[in-house]
């Protein structure tokens, strides 16, 4: 398996969010997951675009040609972007086809809400949040255990979407709990608010694609009327 | 207990932070808030407000119910 693991780091947020994601490194090298880190200045668009552009002299349409397996982005997002370390988009709606049909594992708030639909309209799944993902500095340890668990369950335990996802409302659920019993209660709400806001789009399906299911149950008598009685 | 009443008790909580931890941020998005700011914020933001009484509601439902489950054991 091969990783893009793009990591800025320009304000307070990314300073942890850095550190977080130095655990998913030392996780992927232990496992044998070989790892591009685009790190600070290298987590620019430009340079996240050549590594998914074909080796010079390959013919279209590069049957082949992978660049990577899956794509790792800690942090900063809005609805429709991943930001990179001139905090512009380094992954929006335009180029977003480049995570097609490759797993995405981002901590980047808001993400998940369009960006990460369109990526799994593509073909691609997206772990990600759609609402901000929110910590306090006081319990780091247990914000990054949160932030990468989902990571261990489904790369390095080799579980699947549905058991990571699950496992990881659990260890987010644990933990807000532990954080109450340790007098830090703005700590556990924060970890259960990040707890509502994760998705993990194949293991379930966007909110409104869901809706557009139940639309569909609901219209499901007058099909059946119809073709009776056509 | 009103949402009023709700919202002096978390403040209260975050005063006690200030004064024992004045290091202590709440990073929110691109946002990085002291206690004091956090508290002003549950003033003036609604949303914000409403985003942590929410929460803090939740959590209570929680730990209510999970104490319920280790007295009474789980509900059928």
């Amino acid at each position: 398996m091969k990783a893009l693991l793009v990591r800025p780091k320009f304000d307070s947020a990314t300073e942890h969010t850095f550190a977080f994601a130095t655990e998913i490194l030392q996780w992927c090298q232990q496992a044998g997951i070989s790892v591009i880190d685009l790190a600070e200045d290298q987590a620019v668009r430009g340079r996240v675009e050549q590594e998914f552009t074909p080796p010079p002299g390959s013919i279209p349409p590069y049957p082949e040609f992978k660049p990577v397996d899956l794509y790792i982005h800690y942090d900063h997002g809005s609805e429709d972007a991943l930001i990179g370390q001139d905090e512009k988009a380094v992954i929006d709606i335009n180029n977003c086809s480049l995570l097609a049909n490759i797993e995405t594992y981002t901590l980047a708030c808001l993400s998940a809400k369009k960006l990460g639909v369109e990526v799994w309209r593509k073909g691609g799944t997206y772990w990600g949040y759609v609402d901000v993902f929110s910590f306090t500095t006081d319990s780091l340890p247990e914000f990054q255990e949160a932030a990468n668990c989902g990571f261990h369950y489904r790369f390095i335990e080799g579980d699947t979407h549905q058991n990571a996802l699950s496992r990881a409302k659990e260890t987010f659920e644990r933990l807000a709990l532990e954080l109450v019993d340790a007098g830090k209660t703005f700590a556990g709400l924060c970890m259960r608010s990040n707890r509502d806001a994760l998705v993990y789009y194949n293991a379930h399906k966007p909110e409104e694609e869901k809706k557009g299911c139940l639309l569909a149950l609901l219209k499901l008598p007058k099909i059946i009327f119809r073709k009776e009685h056509s | 207990m009103s949402e009023k009443e709700l919202v002096a008790a978390i403040k209260k909580t975050l005063i006690e932070i200030s004064h024992n931890n004045p290091t202590w941020r709440l990073i929110r998005g691109r946002e990085s808030l002291s206690a004091e700011q956090v508290i002003g914020k549950l003033d003036k933001d609604k949303k914000f407000r409403r985003f942590v009484v929410t929460h803090y509601v939740e959590l209570a439902i929680l730990i209510e119910n999970r104490g319920r489950e280790k007295l009474f054991g789980e509900e059928k």
